[in-house]
């Protein structure tokens, strides 16, 4: 069960940039990848996502809940990846951004109108529904992107240094939201950062990549 | 003094279509012209013809522009795209629309083939499939030359957004590649693709090289009688044609219009798709199904260049075979003494706009790199003489060359070469120069170097492979203009296709085709030498703008 | 003596006068002659002298190879010999030229014009004559123009307008049918009914360029004086009886028409193109106004060796074409040696020669010395083989031309 990374090597033009790693992350539990930049760590999360550049060259097995995703198309692996950068799409409001993530099963309008006004209270942000991004502060974006991922029920989370951008206190509040839900729902979490507090914070298993 | 730059381009620009306007508006105030122009039989057939072949391939183009780019994502597949896009850019649309010809007419290439063992076919069979009055010849030739094209836009104004996360994003939310492109990036490249679309459109409407042997002729599309009646020796007819330059410059602007309302209509609509939960995944065997048309209108133009190859070579080439009977190099050893003369005009036209192209522009990017707005009114300006029809205002340029005794020199056909160029040299490096992180030349200066210092040392190799592809592109706009170098040169000045067109007008089709092939030759070679340069320049150096 | 004289004497005084005065004037006369054809002479070759080192921008259509290949070897001949250099400004339509001439006289460039030397007939001739845009005359001061077959009427009058001397006849053309003998045999159609005959039991073999093109407006012209009820009036601007004399022409096209190649809705552009097409096979009949069309393209392999010509019998449209001088040309007199050149024996010859352009030539064979004459090849007994000397029809006054045009794009222009 959790997320399984199995023999996972990585090589960029011929020179070996990473492992062999073997990491099994419980769901719920957060693991985090630090390492100075350059070791390859944004890398290995195109991976597990399923976007390697063509110049890396890459073997080792990806496993989710005993399902192996390493054929798999990216669309297809229900994986939740966060960014530094929030990615709302700018042409759509909070609500069309987080309507974006929603799978397809809700069927009316109404329905779906009604689960995203409740993600947004529950996340502190009712009222936001017909917002525009960029009129939001940092924070509260931080807080629509990780809404729009966990809305579309991923069986992971993975984070690029989500947090980078965030100044401190509004840093610890997201990173608290984060942990909280990623134990609430039971999802193994791969944290990449080179910031040594959230490595402590997330409290699980610390993976340190040395440069090649 | 750094205004310069930015003054000379707009006096480039905007003089000529300015004084060419005039005087084609002044003469189209006569009402005999018009009243001459309304009684032209099939008036309102050629008029819907226009529009209909403009606003169909426009939107053609444009879907499969996205599509391609979305079903071709990822890094590698998308610099091959580039790759199978540039030769088909390159050739010039006569000479793609003559190879198209070579290649669907009932007596080309695809029939021979194809006869007389799958059609049984003797004869040549008495179809339309070039010239139909429907357009759809005229269609299919539009587009296959300006997917490409569109295609070109969309990948260069990649630079601006993350695409490749924003990508990443929407697919690990679980959507396909065509529903992610739709939604996150292709929206925020309307800016960059909107002049873009906007120019194919009004070609579209208002050209006359791929519907002079694409298009129907009873009656033609109203660029062609434009043509016809311009050229007239009738005074009479000439009036008329003025007139009817009024009328193609009405509807370019209209179906402008039109077609920025419908878009923007479109966008609840859109809205309400991006927002429907479905994730659109298609099935591989789907995916492929959409490919197809991709494919074919990509090989197409591949295959009308070499359409064109063959029919130059050919002697008498009687239907059904596919290899002419005694192909002989007897074009090409005409054409070869004319080419000497063709070429040296051609080739110093073709790198003197590009240079100057390049130049102008850098040095304008630069005063302008901070001023967004000022950047996107120099960028209209620049693309006007993109969307107004060439006839429209090459007579009023012409007369006033005439007048400046400057008509028939090197220097106005120049001129009117770089009206053209500079509106494809701004599209890549107005936009290259803003992508530079404006810490960097702050981090030179502050550092101690001079602003001249600066921009060579630090900005100009950022500049470098955007700078090669204004030139390459420069170039090759310049090798493919007959209009304004049969104009602005009073006929003196002869280019590979000035020659082209004469022999493509007299039906000549071996010769044209000949040309044709040197015409596109000439712009792929210059292609080719950028993306060379370009790639082996810094090419240790992994993070250089792309 | 004193007193008035004898009137005897008086009388062989006058006459000794009047011998002495007609001696004296004949003389003079004579002399003055000689002087004047010694001035002449002079005169040219002060026009030889100022031409030498002039660039000459000839304007000539550009859509034939064999035609540019001509131009240039007539332009290393006179650079060779006079030191003119002649520059071939290629047109697409000569029309473009005369635009020009029209444009650069509105903008008020009255010298330097960048056209010195035009190829031009018919109504293009037309427009600039009647606009006062043409140097001359000029045409009958060029020594070689003594060589000129008199007895032609086209060569001094063109399509009803004289030419006085404002331009230099320079090639012959009688509207020629060409066809594939293997698909229409040897006996071919040669008057317009039975023209018609062979179209309709032939669907989408025959087809004719879409007038305004020259060819295809010839055609035209060529099929109303055969069916018109009355020539005459053809010599005349167009009047009223416009429809009554054109009336069997489009009775006779509506009946070609559905039975023409792609039944009538495309029409090849031009001439090469409907080249093209015979050769490809997609039809079998070629037009043309130069008997040799055939033979050439046949010899460069273009054709295969099985197409005729033929005319129609009862008279074929015939013309001549020739050489002008804009009004503000910069290169008068290089243009002048130019167009004497292209008119002399050699150069006719050689543009007569089917191996090259097969151009008929405008000189007369008889005016010729031997050794000129040998330059010409024998007359042409190639597969073209076409009938001895059919009627030749002069071309109607330049009006029908352009009504002919516009009554065809009102019938068949838009469908």
């Amino acid at each position: 069960m959790g997320l399984a990374l199995q023999q996972v090597e990585l090589a960029v033009v011929g020179r070996h940039l990473l492992g062999p790693l073997d990491v099994i992350i419980e769901p719920g539990k957060i693991a985090t990848i630090t390492g100075r930049s350059g070791t390859g760590k944004s890398s290995l999360l195109s991976y597990i996502c399923g976007v390697l550049p063509n110049d890396f060259s890459a073997q080792g097995a990806i496993l989710l809940n005993d399902d192996n995703l390493t054929q798999l198309p990216p669309e297809k692996r229900r994986l939740g990846i966060l960014f530094q950068d929030d990615l709302l799409f700018p042409h759509l409001s909070v609500a069309g951004n987080l309507a974006f993530g929603l799978p397809r099963m809700q069927r009316s309008r109404e329905e779906r109108t009604r689960v995203i006004t409740d993600a947004l209270a529950s996340f502190g942000l009712t009222g936001f529904a017909s917002r525009d991004p960029a009129t939001l502060s940092g924070g509260q974006r931080a807080r629509v992107a990780l809404l729009r991922t966990l809305l579309s029920r991923p069986r992971a989370l993975l984070l690029d240094e989500p947090f980078a951008h965030l100044d401190p206190d509004t840093r610890s509040t997201v990173r608290r939201l984060v942990v909280a839900e990623a134990n609430r729902r039971a999802l193994p979490t791969l944290l990449v950062t080179h910031d040594e507090d959230d490595a402590q914070f997330a409290d699980g298993p610390i993976i340190r990549l040395r440069t090649p | 003094m750094k205004w310069m730059p930015v003054g000379i381009l707009l006096a480039i620009s905007a003089l000529p279509v300015g004084a060419g306007l005039v005087g084609t508006i002044a003469a189209g105030f006569e009402a005999q012209a018009w009243r001459a122009l309304l009684s032209t039989p099939g008036l309102v057939r050629a008029v819907s013809l226009s529009v209909w072949t403009g606003v169909a391939a426009t939107v053609i183009s444009l879907l499969l522009a996205h599509v391609t780019v979305a079903l071709a994502w990822s890094s590698e597949r998308l610099v091959r795209l580039r790759m199978w896009a540039l030769p088909v850019l390159a050739t010039p649309h006569l000479a793609l629309a003559i190879g198209l010809v070579l290649l669907l007419s009932p007596s080309g290439l695809l029939l021979r083939l194809l006869s007389p063992w799958a059609t049984g076919f003797e004869q040549p069979p008495d179809w339309a499939t070039v010239q139909d009055s429907l357009g759809i010849a005229l269609i299919l030739g539009l587009v296959t030359k300006e997917t490409p094209f569109l295609i070109l836009v969309l990948l260069g104004s990649l630079a601006q957004v993350d695409a490749e996360r924003l990508m990443l994003q929407a697919r690990v939310l679980g959507y396909g590649r065509l529903k992610s492109w739709l939604v996150a990036v292709a929206p925020l490249l309307q800016r960059q693709s909107y002049l873009a679309t906007a120019a194919v459109l009004v070609f579209g409407i208002t050209n006359v090289e791929v519907a002079l042997p694409l298009g129907p002729s009873t009656p033609p599309p109203l660029s062609l009688l434009l043509l016809q009646w311009f050229s007239d020796a009738e005074p009479a007819m000439r009036l008329r044609a003025f007139a009817g330059a009024w009328l193609l410059l009405g509807i370019a602007m209209l179906t402008l219009v039109f077609g920025h309302f419908a878009s923007r209509s479109m966008a609840s609509a859109w809205r309400r798709w991006a927002t429907s939960g479905r994730r659109a995944v298609r099935d591989t065997p789907g995916q492929r199904l959409i490919s197809i048309p991709i494919a074919f209108v990509l090989t197409l133009g591949i295959a009308a260049v070499f359409a064109l190859l063959l029919r130059s070579f050919g002697g008498a080439w009687r239907f059904p075979h596919v290899l002419p009977a005694q192909p002989s190099l007897h074009a090409w050893q005409s054409i070869a003494a004319e080419l000497d003369a063709a070429l040296g005009p051609t080739l110093a036209l073709g790198f003197a706009t590009a240079v100057f192209a390049v130049l102008l522009v850098v040095a304008a990017a630069e005063a302008l790199h901070d001023r967004p707005g000022t950047r996107g009114g120099i960028a209209v300006v620049l693309f006007i003489p993109l969307l107004l029809p060439q006839m429209a205002f090459l007579f009023g340029l012409q007369t006033l060359l005439i007048k400046l005794s400057l008509d028939g020199t090197f220097l106005a056909v120049l001129w009117s070469h770089l009206i053209f160029a500079l509106p494809y040299a701004w599209a890549v490096l107005s936009e290259a120069r803003v992508q530079i992180p404006s810490g960097l030349p702050l981090t030179a200066r502050v550092l101690g170097s001079g602003p001249a210092r600066t921009w060579l040392l630090v900005i100009a190799p950022l500049l470098t492979k955007s700078m090669l592809l204004a030139a390459a592109l420069g170039f090759a706009v310049s090798v493919a203009l007959y209009l304004p170098t049969s104009f602005a040169g009073a006929g003196r000045i002869a280019t590979a296709t000035t020659e082209a067109a004469a022999a493509m007008n007299a039906g000549n089709l071996r010769t044209a085709a000949a040309q044709g092939v040197v015409q596109a030759l000439a712009p792929l070679l210059v292609f080719a030498l950028a993306a060379v340069l370009g790639h082996a320049l810094f090419r240790h150096r992994r993070g250089m703008p792309r | 003596m004193i007193g008035p004289p004898a009137p005897a004497a008086f009388a062989a005084r006058l006459l000794k006068v009047l011998a002495v005065a007609i001696f004296v004037v004949a003389s003079e006369l004579a002399g003055s002659r000689a002087a004047y054809a010694q001035s002449a002479t002079e005169s040219w070759r002060a026009t030889e002298r100022s031409a030498r080192g002039q660039e000459v921008y000839f304007n000539a259509w550009a859509g034939d190879v064999a035609i540019n290949r001509y131009i240039a070897w007539a332009a290393r001949e006179v650079e060779r010999r006079y030191g003119v250099k002649l520059i071939h400004v290629k047109v697409a339509d000569t029309s473009e030229a005369v635009t020009r001439i029209l444009a650069e006289r509105a903008a008020g460039r009255t010298a330097r014009g960048s056209i010195d030397l035009i190829w031009i007939n018919g109504e293009n001739f037309a427009s600039l004559k009647t606009s006062h845009l043409l140097y001359g005359p000029w045409a009958e001061e060029v020594p070689n123009a003594r060589l000129l077959d008199r007895s032609d009427p086209t060569l001094t009058v063109d399509a009803t307008i004289a030419t006085e001397g404002y331009e230099l006849p320079w090639g012959r053309a009688r509207f020629t049918l060409f066809y594939d003998a293997l698909a229409v045999g040897d006996e071919p159609p040669d008057d317009p009914k039975a023209l018609l005959e062979w179209i309709r039991a032939h669907p989408g073999r025959f087809t004719y360029p879409q007038p305004p093109d020259f060819i295809g407006s010839s055609f035209l012209k060529q099929l109303l004086l055969l069916l018109t009820p009355s020539r005459e009036p053809l010599r005349e601007p167009v009047a009223d009886d416009f429809e009554t004399l054109t009336r069997p022409l489009w009775n006779w096209l509506d009946d070609a028409h559905p039975y023409l190649w792609r039944s009538g809705r495309i029409f090849p552009r031009s001439l090469s193109e409907q080249r093209r097409l015979l050769g490809d096979g997609e039809v079998d009949w070629m037009l043309s106004f130069n008997p040799s069309e055939a033979a050439r393209a046949i010899a460069q392999g273009e054709l295969p060796d099985s197409i005729r010509g033929t005319r129609f019998r009862t008279g074929a449209l015939s013309n001549s074409h020739f050489l002008a001088i804009p009004f503000n040309a910069r290169a008068k007199e290089g243009a002048a040696v130019v167009a004497n050149f292209l008119i002399s024996p050699e150069a006719q010859a050689r543009k007569a020669d089917v191996a090259r352009w097969g151009d008929p030539t405008v000189v007369e064979i008889a005016r010729l010395s031997d050794a000129q004459r040998r330059l010409f090849p024998s007359a042409d007994r190639s597969s073209a083989r076409l009938p001895a000397d059919s009627r030749r029809l002069q071309e109607p006054h330049p009006s029908w031309t352009q009504a002919l045009e516009r009554a065809w794009a009102q019938r068949y222009g838009a469908r």
